[in-house]
Formats: structure tokens, C-alpha cells, sequence
């Protein structure tokens, strides 16, 4: 094989991708012209330049033949429960409203899992069923997404009723602490509040600094992406391998039992891809009740920079029914309607 | 093909619009592959590849937090698990091995070519992939791979060179 002058070889790579200079070019000419090693060069580059591009038409003539087979691939797939709470989560808050219903979602979730990793399903089924048919709940949730400070919320659910207070914040951010002495000095316990209503297909926001509130209409896809009756079906793809019972607590004199949901099969095609990023569950539940006292949802995820999301939900109370009150959509005294 | 932004599928996508998010299947697709191919340097992993990445974007799509980032957030896919895969397969050395015994029998001159690529380092690869396969702007390349203008030209200069090397070997060696 003929090689080309040591000098020319760059210039002549140049000249083929056509970044070489008017001036350059002119002279490279002249030198072709009377050397045959590098005349020989120029054409054996500009020919595997011409390969490169006739492979670039045959590769983009197969391009929708591949699309085409991850079309295919994502009809099979359909994602696991955990999956989709943590994506439901997402949504959730980018609109209000739909945070108060996420919560009865994630413990219907919570539910199914202890039915299912405690085996005794038939007699938990009804727990479940008394659940989805929610008479009343209340929490405390915490939640972090990311840098966000983890913000403290007191959730009612009260049959198609739901209302959040946001109680609190914790983190060091600035301005946390602002808040804090705030809602001290203002003898406040919520510095806003969200209620709706999903039969009425309302809600309202009240925001107890400036004394303001928002009414809003729940639309249709709202109300029915958390209508319970789905929910129970949505998380029936946990498996119940994928639990495991890691230990038992005692909290107040009451045997608390703790289960671990990791490693969750995201994929539901190849476990590796998962690796160490993923996203777990726990959940302790009361044994005399079968009722979860405290659920922690964690997802790390390492593509999008190293963070961990949580959210954990605790200090359940259970059937306790509340005031009517707490969930009126009558805008209360003093407030008035906030401006956009 | 639809004028409906990243950004905008992304949120139909978080209310698991399955339509919507094969659009940006469509729309990424082959953005994605040659980031793989680049990585990879071979057509068949590139596909398997490519193919894994758009299914766990599907997945962690509630992951995103700018719509608008989808691009640059499936390459940082695509590039995590291609190093996975090369990491889990001892992939460079063994497979390509095979292949070489392989193509001496191929008699296509785009398998040659293919296989000359596959032997080019990853650093020179990923360019003349972006830069050859995907509309000949340095531009582009230079954006996708967060390098400069200039040291995209160094690498497409030596990429070229070094494709001409190892196909000129393949010829001796028949
Ligand atoms: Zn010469």
C-alpha cells in the first residue's frame, strides 16, 4: 500500500471533509498533481468518503424499521405498579388538586403489597376493600423531590372528599425558616390548604397568609385517573418475590412489621438495566390491624445527576370520621379571591 | 410529522399517553441510535441498545423534569447503558475478535467498512458517526458531544485517516 507525504496526509483529510482553506487547496493541488503517492491518497479517502455516505442512506432506510420494533417493544410493556405511582406522583404535582388523591393512591398501593406478602389475601382483601371504599383517613405525608425542601402536609380523606394542609417544611433552605416564625406569629397549624371534591367535581385553594382562595373545576381526566375502583387494579402487578419482610418493631406496645419492596423489575425485560438505581418501598404495618403505621417510598436515579426522591407517609389515623366542615367548599370569612 | 414540542409529549406522557410518547420514539430515534452506534460501533448492540433506552425513558419519563431536555436526557441514557454494556461484556476485545475471523469471508465492502468502524477508537468513532450517519454538521456534532468545532475537525481528521488504515489492512490481509 502507497502512503502519502508525511506532510500532506493531514491536509489532504482536510481537503476531503472539505475544511481546507482556498489557498491550501490550491497548492495541495499542484502537489497531487506530480506525486503520485498522494494522488493515490486523495482517492482513496474521497472514495471511503463516498462509502461513508452511501452507508449513512443505507442505515437511515432501516430507521423506521427500527422504530417500528421499539414501537412493538413499548405495546408489550406495561409498567409495574411502582412505576406508575411514582410517575402518577409526578403529575400529581403539577397540579394540586390531584396531590390529595395521590395519597389514597399510594395506599391502596401499600394495601395490596402487605395482602399480598402476607398471603392471608382473602381476609385482607376486605382491609383493602374497606380502604378503596374509604370512609375516612388522615396522614401526615412528607414528601422531597429532589433540591426541594421536604415540605409537610396533613392530609383528610373523607369518602370522594379530600383536603390538604400544608403544615410545614423541613431542609435549611432560606426561607424555611421565615415561614416557621410566620405561622407561629399568626398562631397558623396550615399555611395553605387544598380541598376538593370529587363528586362535585370541585376544589379551592386557600392560602392563609394573604388570606386568599382559588376555585377551581376538576376536570373529567382528573377525576377519573384516581377513581379507586381503577387503582386497585393498577398495582395487582406486584409480585409478591419482589417483598420481603426484613424485620418487626415495637412502637407504643404495638408489634409494628416491616416489609421491603426492592429491585422492582421496571423493565419486566431485562432486571440489569435497573442496577443500583431503582426504587423501593417500605412499609410498616401494625399487626394487630394490618394496617400500615408508616410507608417510604424511595426512588434514586442516577442518569438525570445523583438524587433521591421520598415520600413517606405516617401517623395514619383509620375510620375515624371527621367534621363535614373540613371539607366545605364555602370560601371562609376574610378571604378574597386570589389574583393570577 | 408533528409539531407537537418535546416538551408537550413529555407531559401527555405523564398521563401515560402511550401514542405520545411513540412520537418521541420517532422524533429521537435515530439521534439515539448513533449516539449508540458511536459508542458501540456495531449496527446490531447500537439497535439493542438504542431500543433499551427509549424503553426505559418510557419508563422513567416521570423522571424528567424539563420536557424540553428529552434529547440530551435519552443520549445520557443511551451512553450509561452502553457502557454497562461494554463493561458487562468484556465487549471490545472478544467480540470484535470474532468478527474479524468473520469478515474474511464477508465480501460486502459496506460489512468491511462497518467492521473498519468497529475497530476505530470510541473518542474518533463517536464523531464520524454523528458527522457521516446523521447531515454532515459539524454543528451538530459538536453540540451532541459537548465538544468544540475544532476538536470535532481534529477527530474527523484522524477518524477518516485511521478508517483508511484499517480498511487498507483488511485489504492485505485477504
Ligand atoms: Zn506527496
Amino acid at each position: 500500500m502507497s502512503r502519502p507525504c508525511d506532510k500532506m496526509q493531514e491536509k489532504i483529510a482536510d481537503y476531503v471533509l472539505g475544511i481546507l482553506g482556498k489557498e491550501e487547496s490550491d497548492t495541495l493541488a499542484e502537489h497531487i498533481d506530480s506525486c503520485a503517492d498522494c494522488s493515490q491518497y486523495v482517492q482513496a479517502l474521497k472514495n471511503e468518503n463516498r462509502l461513508l455516505l452511501q452507508l449513512s442512506d443505507k442505515l437511515d432506510a432501516d430507521m423506521a424499521i427500527r422504530q417500528d420494533k421499539v414501537i412493538e417493544a413499548l405495546n408489550r410493556h406495561s409498567p409495574t405498579a411502582l412505576t406508575k405511582v411514582l410517575s402518577i406522583w409526578r403529575i400529581i404535582m403539577k397540579n394540586p388538586i390531584t396531590k390529595l388523591a395521590a395519597a389514597a393512591v399510594i395506599i391502596v398501593a401499600a394495601l395490596i403489597v402487605i395482602s399480598q406478602i402476607s398471603g392471608s389475601t382473602t381476609a385482607f382483601a376486605k382491609v383493602i376493600e374497606n380502604v378503596v371504599n374509604a370512609e375516612s383517613i388522615s396522614f401526615l405525608l412528607k414528601q422531597q423531590l429532589g433540591i426541594q425542601p421536604a415540605f409537610i402536609c396533613k392530609m383528610y380523606i373523607q369518602g370522594e372528599k379530600i383536603r390538604m394542609d400544608m403544615v410545614g417544611a423541613e431542609g435549611d433552605q432560606q426561607g424555611l425558616e421565615k415561614l416557621r416564625e410566620e405561622m407561629k406569629r399568626r398562631n397558623l397549624t396550615a399555611f395553605q390548604s387544598m380541598i376538593g371534591d370529587f363528586t362535585a367535581k370541585e376544589a379551592m385553594d386557600l392560602d392563609h397568609f394573604r388570606k386568599t382562595f382559588k376555585k377551581r373545576q376538576l376536570d373529567d381526566r382528573t377525576v377519573a385517573e384516581f377513581t379507586r375502583t381503577n387503582l386497585v387494579e393498577q398495582f395487582r402487578s406486584i409480585k409478591p418475590e419482589d417483598a420481603e419482610r426484613i424485620g418487626e418493631e415495637l412502637q407504643n406496645g404495638r408489634k409494628i412489621d416491616v416489609y421491603l419492596l426492592r429491585h422492582v423489575d421496571i423493565m419486566g425485560i431485562k432486571a440489569e438495566l435497573s442496577g443500583e438505581e431503582g426504587q423501593r418501598m417500605t412499609v410498616w404495618v401494625d399487626r394487630a390491624s394490618s394496617l400500615p403505621a408508616k410507608i417510604l417510598l424511595e426512588a434514586s436515579f442516577h442518569v438525570e445527576g445523583k438524587s433521591k426522591d421520598w415520600i413517606e407517609f405516617s401517623e395514619f389515623t383509620w375510620n375515624e370520621p371527621f367534621d363535614e366542615d373540613l371539607f366545605s367548599l364555602q370560601v371562609p370569612e376574610g378571604y378574597n379571591p386570589a389574583k393570577l | 410529522m408533528n409539531d407537537r414540542s418535546d416538551k408537550d409529549l413529555v407531559v401527555s406522557c405523564l398521563a401515560e399517553d402511550k401514542s405520545a410518547y411513540k412520537l418521541l420514539v420517532r422524533k429521537h430515534y435515530k439521534r439515539v441510535f448513533l449516539t449508540c452506534l458511536g459508542i458501540l460501533g456495531n449496527v446490531h448492540d447500537a439497535e439493542d441498545m438504542a431500543q433499551d433506552t427509549m424503553l426505559k425513558g418510557y419508563i422513567k419519563i416521570g423522571m424528567l423534569r424539563d420536557g424540553s431536555k428529552f434529547g440530551p436526557w435519552t443520549a445520557r441514557i443511551a451512553k450509561s447503558l452502553c457502557i454497562n454494556f461494554i463493561r458487562r461484556k468484556k465487549y471490545a476485545k472478544k467480540i470484535v475478535a470474532e468478527r474479524i475471523i468473520d469478515a474474511n469471508r464477508s465480501v460486502n465492502q459496506y460489512d468491511n467498512l462497518q467492521l473498519a468502524i468497529e475497530q476505530l477508537p470510541q473518542e474518533t468513532r463517536a464523531p464520524l458517526v454523528m458527522y457521516y450517519f446523521d447531515g454532515q454538521s459539524v454543528k451538530k456534532v459538536a453540540e451532541r458531544l459537548e465538544m468544540s468545532k475544532s476538536t470535532v475537525y481534529l477527530k474527523l481528521r484522524t477518524a477518516i485517516t485511521e478508517l483508511h488504515n484499517l480498511l487498507a489492512k483488511q485489504g492485505d490481509s485477504k
